[in-house]
């Protein structure tokens, strides 16, 4: 009995993995086809990497993309930074009040909050474009962040503070020396997810990009839509490696931080 | 004739419906070792954040040195605090936390090092500045804050609990470590702890407080033998409560008092208690002399505790009567006869 229940959910899991790997294993090969159809295998090659790289759309969207990441991720820690530091001071009401806007934010769909951006930039008259998207994806980035940064903020010492500004530092130097250093760990995994969210995104992009360039899913769509190309898994892939690089820096960085600050930020210590 | 070092003159403290501190007036003298000892939620913590800055009263006045600093932020005062949970910072060196106070006062790079290098050696800790506060025990983490107060060489050095978290060893070698530390600096301390031994062994003065009101300043041993009030007497160690009916006032301050049944006390006291008066008369166990004349008791528990035996009398009309006597003598067993006295300049008298 034991083993069959085991012997099932072990088929039930592979299964399960199967399906949400393979296709990556799928693109992985599409990208190395120089069959341009993809309808045999045309033997092994790395034109398409060159042809993403040497294609002007791909370029363009990716510096789009980048420059939306970058600065929705930035003002996403702005906000989530000042609004968690409120929300210390906060009375119940006010936490409450802030509590709803901020989950809010995660749970209603975003084709809500692009359509509602869209017609409000129309209605005062405001071109779509970049801003707009980085308007947009820090509509819920900053609601991730928020909520990273308030945990985090909930198991720093306040007797820190107050031992700072005890030795003589002004309120904006005890949060430069000491609230903002104790905050850091949670900024680098809010800032990652941030980033990372508005990396993929392509509903908010497509309502509210206008005729600026598209960020680059925005891109690899309008290019499926025309024609399956190996030249878009190998887009993909660079995206994969991209983000998992990312990750791996991030982490190393984190590691290092709980190291530096005797804390186990993610993970237990080692040692 | 200077000022105090700190004087608190009706200072008040409310949080929500609650009194935190009532109506404190205060002068601690400068170059004192001063404790404020009371039970948890007796305001004492909250007296120290006023002093400290970190707490505005809401009525009253602070002043530190002569100077009234109510209005005065943390951050400008001239005090530095020992927090409870010491409060080093995590991401900073033992050298980077013992220099914060030094580097936030923009004093030159030569002058912080020199300062930061004699404050470790001061508490003991000469080689290690390079260590993080998670790689220090308990002990070198105290020693830590205490350098990083007293490196800002503070007018006032206030200390919250600052052994609260150590094991009974650590603490009674920091007690003695402390109290050498303090003359030696000449700074003035104001301690706050909930154990009255503690504050009794270093300090030269003991306020002790109860539901946010001050009940007594004074000399440990004054503050011991002469309590204000019933809930000093309490406080600061175990006491044989005798409720009384004052006499008469013989000599100003020597009472002679009738007890329960009658019985027929004599007792020193504040001077003025007039006759007939309700009052109850404090002796301490340790003062009270078993079998050496005196009322009759029978023996109602004994206990040997080491140092002492712990025997409990049964006095009659008195009542019951605690006594500590050394461990050599006697022992006593249960229901032995024997006979309870003390001298009268033991007994003391408490409106």
């Amino acid at each position: 009995m034991n083993v069959r229940r085991h012997l099932f959910s072990a088929v039930v899991s592979v299964a399960v993995l199967l399906c949400l790997w393979l296709p990556l294993a799928f693109i992985v090969i599409d990208s190395l086809n120089a069959n341009e159809l993809l309808a045999t295998w045309g033997g092994a090659t790395t034109r398409w990497y060159g042809e993403a790289v040497d294609d002007e759309s791909v370029r363009s969207g990716l510096r789009a993309t980048l420059t939306i990441a970058g600065a929705s991720t930035a003002l996403s820690l702005a906000l989530a930074v000042s609004g968690v530091l409120w929300y210390r001071r906060a009375g119940l009401r006010g936490r409450r009040a802030f509590d709803a806007l901020t989950y809010l934010r995660i749970m209603l769909p975003e084709v809500v909050f692009a359509v509602a951006l869209f017609l409000l930039f129309a209605r005062l008259d405001l071109q779509l474009g970049t801003a707009a998207v980085i308007v947009g994806h820090t509509v819920s980035s900053s609601a991730y962040a928020t909520l990273i940064l308030r945990a985090r903020l909930s198991v720093l010492d306040p007797a820190l503070e107050d031992a700072a500004a005890d030795l003589g530092a002004s309120p904006w130097r005890v949060f430069k020396r000491v609230t903002l250093p104790g905050l850091l760990p949670g900024m680098l995994a809010a800032g990652l997810l941030a980033f990372t969210f508005s990396f993929d995104d392509v509903v908010t992009s497509l309502f509210l990009i206008g005729t600026d360039d598209a960020p680059l899913p925005v891109v690899i769509l309008s290019k499926i839509r025309f024609r399956i190309e190996p030249e878009i898994s190998a887009i993909a892939i660079l995206v994969l490696v991209f983000t998992v690089a990312l990750f791996a820096a991030a982490f190393a960085v984190v590691v290092r931080l709980a190291r530096v600050s005797g804390r186990s930020l993610a993970l237990p210590e080692e040692r | 004739m200077s000022a105090g070092a700190v004087r608190l003159s009706r200072v008040e403290r409310r949080f929500g419906e609650v009194v935190a501190v009532r109506r404190l007036e205060l002068e601690i003298p400068a170059g004192a070792f001063f404790s404020i000892i009371g039970p948890s939620g007796c305001g004492k913590t909250t007296t120290l954040r006023m002093i400290a800055g970190l707490e505005r009263p809401d009525a009253g006045t602070i002043a530190v040195g002569g100077t009234d600093v109510t209005h005065v932020p943390a951050y400008r005062r001239p005090v530095n605090t020992v927090f409870q949970s010491y409060a080093l910072f995590p991401h900073l060196d033992v050298a980077a936390n013992v220099a914060f106070g030094l580097v936030e006062e923009r004093r030159p790079r030569d002058e912080v090092r020199r300062r930061v290098a004699e404050a470790v050696e001061l508490v003991g800790l000469g080689g290690r500045e390079r260590a993080r506060p998670h790689e220090l025990s308990g002990g070198q983490q105290q020693r830590v804050a205490l350098a990083r107060a007293l490196v800002k060489r503070p007018s006032v050095l206030l200390l919250d609990e600052p052994l609260g978290a150590l094991d009974l060893q650590l603490r009674k070698r920091l007690q003695g470590e402390l109290r050498t530390l303090q003359r030696q600096v000449g700074t003035t301390f104001v301690y706050v702890t909930h154990d009255q031994e503690e504050a009794f062994s270093m300090s030269d003065a003991v306020a002790v407080m109860h539901e946010g009101e001050l009940q007594q300043v004074g000399a440990p041993e004054d503050v011991y033998r002469r309590p204000a009030t019933r809930f000093v007497a309490d406080f600061v160690g175990a006491a044989n409560v005798f409720p009384a009916r004052v006499q008469d006032e013989r000599v100003a301050g020597s009472y002679a008092l009738a007890g329960a049944g009658g019985a027929a006390l004599e007792a020193t006291g504040p001077a003025g208690l007039g006759a007939g008066r309700e009052v109850v008369v404090i002796v301490r166990p340790e003062d009270v002399v078993v079998g050496n004349g005196g009322a009759s008791a029978t023996v109602a528990a004994a206990a040997f505790a080491g140092a002492a035996r712990h025997v409990t009398l049964d006095a009659g009309a008195l009542g019951l009567v605690q006594a500590t006597v050394p461990a050599r003598a006697d022992p006593l067993a249960e229901g032995d006869l024997t006979t309870v006295s003390w001298p009268a300049d033991v007994a003391w008298t408490i409106a």
